[in-house]
């Protein structure tokens, strides 16, 4: 048989190949734990480091400069039995929920929206005009027409953290379409996969790395303008939290308000980011 | 019955027409493929050799003239574009699915078509995949194998499909040299195994010669024939023929003629359409 030299053959090379596959798994997995071993350690001292500079900054200028500024000392005394109160919870539990809907909802409309965009060419004349003109329009400057237009304050709000998202989400959804080699669609044709083929095998995944850019970027935005629309026209919320404490004169309050914001933000972008790693372990092995 | 893999060109042209300015990519080519032969196009930059290729895996329309595969039609001024799994390329830089693992992507075609279930095809797969000399690395992602393993990939994903012929399009254009040589002393052995009608563009003559039975040589725009080159080198090859005498006296037939369509081109100025 002729082909027998040849797979024996192969199989010199198989053998090759894959001793270079074992190197390259090793480079990147092993060295990259070891890299972090042996950070570790020196990574959490210099991050007590930043943390405690920052502190004692803030203590300094809270006596000196800006003496209005509760210390960090007074801070964590008076904040820390607000922190049981159920009333905290509630701003807590509404600005999630705004920020989740809106959140949710845009993404269910950017993604499909930004991939048909992104394409097909005759969704994309269609759409684009509208879509260039109305996002540059920051999500604040919506709050007055959204206010007009949904008789309830809820609502608005909801629309506001929606637009924060929206538009991000479907930029992105569209520039990942749009980056897709045009190979793999011809690869796909030729190996006779349907339009909706396509779409679930090429398009999506294809576009996949930049969704969860778009996502990432949309949940942060999120969280900005529900801050504002809650001052503004809210109630309960932390953003409503923040602003009234400063009506009432709690400024310890103003601080927890405005670390929780800060701490639900990284909540919510660690778990996209983990999202991420999931549906991305394709390309896992190039991060970093 | 005839046996599978006959692609007749009847005088197909092709003609571009950005800005109102007519460019002919193929000018009134006829090439008649018989089953079983490997068949290399070669020309300068920028003839119209991947024009050729992508109007017969229906990528591209044709101008003028028709294309039969296994004497049905699959292009003709008239026809909507018709790619299928009975002509499946291989492109130039590699078109795997970065997203899908080694097996995944070659089982793409069968499931996608549906024409087998997902037990059978991931057997076949894995017998193609063994033959390639590549079982062990089904679950990995492309981005973790060689580029020659994934250039091997992208054949074993063509050849699940069973096509008349594979279109196989500078595949090896990216490799460097030695990951080169290897794949076509590979793609020698399994052409001499499977026996596919395989059309193969290149603009490195060494290796049209080397691998095909028949080299078409094209002239720079507009590309249409200018010679024909028998290889009657017998089967199985390797390494060594690369220095026959033979070879040699091919070799510089076809440099010859392309060397003049070279030179033309360059006088004209154009360089290469890059893709």
């Amino acid at each position: 048989m002729k082909s027998n030299s040849a797979i024996s053959q192969e199989g010199v090379i198989t053998k090759h190949f894959r001793k270079e596959v074992e190197a390259k798994y090793q480079e990147i997995y092993l060295g990259r734990q070891q890299r972090h071993r042996k950070s570790r350690n020196q990574q959490l001292i210099e991050g007590t480091i930043g943390v405690s500079a920052f502190i004692a900054i803030w203590y300094i200028l809270s006596h000196s400069i800006t003496p209005l500024v509760p210390d960090p000392i007074v801070t964590v005394t008076t904040v820390v039995p607000k922190m049981i109160e159920p009333w905290y919870y509630k701003s807590i539990f509404y600005s999630l929920y705004r920020v989740t809907v809106g959140f949710v909802v845009a993404s269910a409309i950017a993604i499909p929206l930004g991939l048909a965009m992104g394409w097909n060419r005759v969704s994309s004349d269609i759409f684009t005009p509208t879509f260039e003109l109305l996002r540059p329009v920051p999500p604040v400057a919506w709050v007055p027409l959204s206010i007009i237009v949904f008789a309830q304050l809820e609502y608005s709000i909801l629309f506001i953290t929606f637009t924060g998202a929206f538009f991000v989400v479907t930029l992105n959804a569209r520039l990942g379409a749009e980056s897709i080699d045009q190979s793999l669609f011809r690869a796909a044709w030729c190996l006779g996969a349907s339009r909706r083929q396509i779409l679930r095998h090429v398009v999506l995944p294809g576009a996949l790395p930049a969704i969860f850019t778009g996502l990432a970027l949309g949940i942060g935005i999120s969280w900005e303008t529900v801050v504002a629309a809650e001052m503004i026209s809210g109630q309960y919320g932390l953003g409503y939290l923040t602003w009234e404490s400063y009506n009432l004169i709690r400024y310890p309050e103003i601080i927890l308000s405005m670390v929780s914001i800060g701490f639900l933000g990284y909540i919510c972008s660690s778990i996209i980011r983990a999202l991420a790693n999931k549906y991305l372990a394709w390309r896992k092995v190039f991060r970093q | 019955m005839k046996k599978k893999g006959h692609v007749e060109i009847k005088n197909v042209s092709k003609i571009y027409d950005p800005l109102g300015v007519n460019v002919i990519a193929a000018d009134n080519c006829s090439m008649e493929i018989n089953p079983g032969e490997f068949m290399a196009v070669v020309g300068p930059s920028g003839c119209g050799k991947t024009t050729l290729l992508n109007m017969i895996a229906g990528f591209d329309t044709v101008s003028r003239g028709e294309i039969y595969v296994d004497d049905v039609c699959v292009a003709s001024p008239t026809m909507h574009l018709t790619p299928g799994p009975d002509r499946v390329v291989v492109f130039q830089l590699g078109a795997l699915f970065p997203w899908k693992t080694v097996l995944e992507n070659v089982t793409f075609g069968p499931l996608m078509q549906g024409t087998m279930g997902k037990k059978e095809v991931n057997e076949k797969a894995k017998e193609l995949l063994h033959i390639a000399g590549l079982e062990g690395f089904e679950n990995e992602y492309p981005m973790m194998i060689s580029s020659g393993m994934q250039r091997r990939v992208e054949i074993v994903r063509a050849l699940i499909n069973e096509p008349s012929i594979l279109l196989l399009d500078e595949p090896f254009r990216a490799l460097d040299a030695m990951t080169k040589s290897v794949m076509h002393k590979y793609l020698l052995d399994l052409f001499d195994v499977i026996g596919k009608t395989i059309l193969f563009i290149t603009h490195d003559l060494d290796e049209a010669i080397y691998l095909s039975d028949r080299v078409f040589v094209m002239t720079t725009r507009p590309g249409k024939l200018k010679k024909w080159i028998n290889v009657d080198i017998p089967r199985p090859r390797d390494i060594k023929v690369r220095v026959s005498e033979r070879f040699l006296q091919l070799r510089q037939e076809a440099l010859d003629a392309v060397h003049e369509e070279a030179l033309k081109a360059f006088e004209r100025g154009e360089r290469e359409l890059a893709r």
